[in-house]
């Protein structure tokens, strides 16, 4: 084909997509967070996002004593705005707003600032419990982030590129979760841990009357809860690109396809809440460095090889 | 158009309800309970989440000391319901309702609260090592390395790997989800790891305890309270559902089977509680009784559940245990702090 005049088709989506991300993923974490009250078995399922931003937006907002307010909003604001930057690089249908050549770093570089926000919103507050609740994310991060590593990496390796767009070009034939369903299922659990949620909800848990956001209310709570939102919406969304074979898929457009596959991954991450209770720390984090990071060595390994033979 | 006001309305339709539970008043904690399952309002983990605080029964002057101070955390708008008696429930919830739609009325408490600066802001140190929700850094009188807003700085101490840490004087409860009523456990510690503890039920006395119509409406309240603790709260609705059946005279033995079944075939469950020790016994061992009690296998109730005794001991229990064990700890021994004789504490 080296005769035929090349296009260059543009592989980034146009500049103002930039904008319409923001809106586009608010209406998916709404649309979420319905789901979730049905399936919480709330009455009024459809308004409870609506009456919850309502509360938030007009509560007041509080300071404790000798707190780092500074620290804590800035925490707070960090986990909207790592999960928007990480889905600059989710391709919506063919193309994200951001083709960058490392989509996959650049994806794990946002979401580990989630890290830091939570650690900051629970030390801002100077309460014994919120300190505690950010301390637990910070161990969860120890037990999460290297299995989450290597399942990302595997997909890249599997499409040895660590651009989006080729990793989903590389699924034409068969979808990765196929020929690497162990990364798929370590990808899984680490999204849930990495958006504290389901049965890795430590940091802001019951038992410790919300844990890193027990002195948040008003909008803080709600810039905070909404990142929250945000970031399990988008964790759900890269599975597809990743593992799920992007917009590929019989009748509907690209654009439909993501969509049906990212409700999917969500839906599974809702019933995962729902299901288990919440894992402590100590038990997680020898349950990852045990069976997690080698099962997911094992599956980089076997991808590689795979790799290594085909090639 | 008042946006305020519409806001406010809509937030009024779902207001989140922070209970505090007063020792001798559980029945007035279940019908409250109840009341905010029928209405679909959420449960609050603590003061920043509320905007109604609801106070299930007459408290005693320690309890509301502690209630005084926790209603000065609860951010505008907000409602307070004393809820004395059985019947007027219902009526004192949509009250509040009413009164967080009241534009008129939380538009002056919200200036009259940024205003006086001293109550949601925390600008002055709280007195009493029991006041608030047991959230803040509650310094002892013996603070050696300086003074921050008038707070003296948490003092070093040995811990269990050899290290010097901080250590925090925090006192658990009696505010606190799924926590027993009235019951304070002041805990020093160091990271999340319990060092000393000392356990006590606030006013103490007298109390005519309740008498509960049936063994198994008494042992699902207690499952919904640790499967809470566990952070398992689709079981933890469904325990709290049987229990106000059963409240009500339903039949429910069937689906407390399910639910008990359920519950013992969570292998994650099993998992995440096994190896806890309670005294004698573990935390898997006393939830395994509490699951025969409600099949009504067994009858009685584990012995530990004998108010103050059990209060005192609990204590004990916790000492050198992390933070999350702790709550499972006290929410499987689950002491009923309704049966507190007088003169202790």
């Amino acid at each position: 084909m080296g005769e035929m005049p090349v296009v260059p088709e543009p592989a980034a989506l146009p500049w103002w997509w930039a904008l319409l991300l923001p809106v586009l993923l608010g209406v998916g974490t709404w649309l979420a967070l319905v789901g979730d009250a049905v399936c919480s078995g709330e009455r009024a399922a459809f308004a409870v996002p609506g009456r919850e931003a309502a509360r938030l937006l007009v509560g007041q907002r509080r300071r404790t004593v000798a707190g780092d307010t500074v620290l804590g909003r800035i925490g707070g604001g960090v986990l909207p705005v790592a999960a928007l930057l990480a889905a600059a690089v989710l391709p919506l249908g063919e193309r994200p707003v951001a083709d960058l050549s490392v989509g996959v770093v650049w994806f794990n570089a946002m979401e580990v600032l989630a890290w830091a926000a939570v650690w900051m919103v629970g030390w801002g507050a100077n309460s014994a419990l919120g300190l505690v609740g950010g301390y637990r994310f910070v161990a969860q991060g120890l037990a999460y982030e290297l299995p989450h590593m290597f399942a990302i990496i595997t997909a890249a390796l599997g499409a040895a590129s660590l651009r989006l767009t080729t990793i989903v070009d590389a699924q034409q034939d068969l979808w990765f979760v196929a020929i690497m369903p162990v990364a798929f299922v370590v990808y899984l659990v680490s999204a849930a841990a990495m958006a504290f949620w389901g049965p890795f909800d430590a940091p802001v848990g019951r038992d410790v009357a919300g844990g890193a956001a027990v002195e948040l209310s008003g909008v803080d709570r709600l810039v905070f809860a909404g990142g929250r939102w945000l970031l399990l919406v988008v964790a759900a969304a890269m599975a597809v690109p990743l593992f799920l074979g992007g917009g590929a898929g019989p009748l509907l457009p690209a654009w439909a396809w993501v969509a049906v596959k990212t409700a999917a991954v969500l839906a599974l991450l809702l019933w995962l809440r729902h299901r288990f209770p919440t894992v402590r720390m100590d038990r997680y984090v020898e349950f990852a460095w045990v069976v997690l990071i080698p099962l997911a060595i094992a599956q980089a390994l076997a991808v590689a090889l795979v790799v290594l033979g085909g090639a | 158009m008042d946006l305020t006001a519409l806001l406010l309305r809509v937030a009024a339709r779902r207001p989140h309800v922070l209970v505090v539970a007063v020792p001798g008043a559980t029945a007035v904690r279940l019908a409250v309970e109840a009341a905010l399952a029928r209405r679909g309002w959420p449960i609050a983990t603590g003061p920043a989440d509320a905007d109604v605080l609801a106070v299930a029964g007459s408290s005693g002057p320690e309890l509301a000391a502690v209630v005084d101070a926790v209603w000065e955390q609860v951010p505008a708008p907000r409602a307070r319901v004393d809820l004395a008696a059985l019947a007027d429930v219902d009526e004192h919830l949509e009250a509040a309702a009413a009164l967080l739609a009241d534009v008129e009325r939380q538009r002056t408490e919200v200036v009259s609260g940024n205003a006086s600066h001293g109550a949601h802001d925390h600008s002055r140190p709280r007195q009493g090592d029991h006041a608030g929700h047991g959230a803040h850094h509650q310094h002892h009188h013996h603070g050696h390395g300086g003074t921050v807003a008038g707070l003296p700085m948490a003092e070093p101490g040995p811990d269990r790997d050899g290290l010097t840490l901080d250590r925090l004087h925090v006192p658990l409860g009696p505010v606190l989800p799924d926590w027993p009523a009235g019951l304070v456990v002041r805990v020093t510690l160091q990271g999340d790891v319990v060092q000393e503890a000392s356990a006590d039920v606030l006013d103490a006395g007298p109390a005519a305890p309740f008498e509960w119509p049936s063994a198994p409406a008494r042992e699902l309240d207690g499952l919904a309270r640790f499967l809470g603790v566990a952070g398992w709260s689709s079981a933890a609705g469904q325990a709290r559902r049987l229990r106000d059946a059963a409240l009500d005279g339903d039949r429910i033995e069937a689906e407390a089977a399910a639910l008990v079944r359920r519950v013992r075939r969570s292998r994650t469950l099993r998992w995440l509680v096994r190896g806890i020790p309670a005294g004698p016994t573990d935390v898997a061992a006393l939830l395994a009784r509490r699951l025969d009690a409600i099949e009504g296998v067994s009858g009685a109730s584990p012995e530990l559940q004998q108010g103050h005794l059990a209060a005192i001991e609990l204590a004990d229990l916790l000492v050198g245990t992390e933070l999350a064990s702790a709550r499972l700890i006290v929410a499987a021994v689950d002491p009923d702090t309704d049966r507190v004789e007088a003169g202790h504490g």
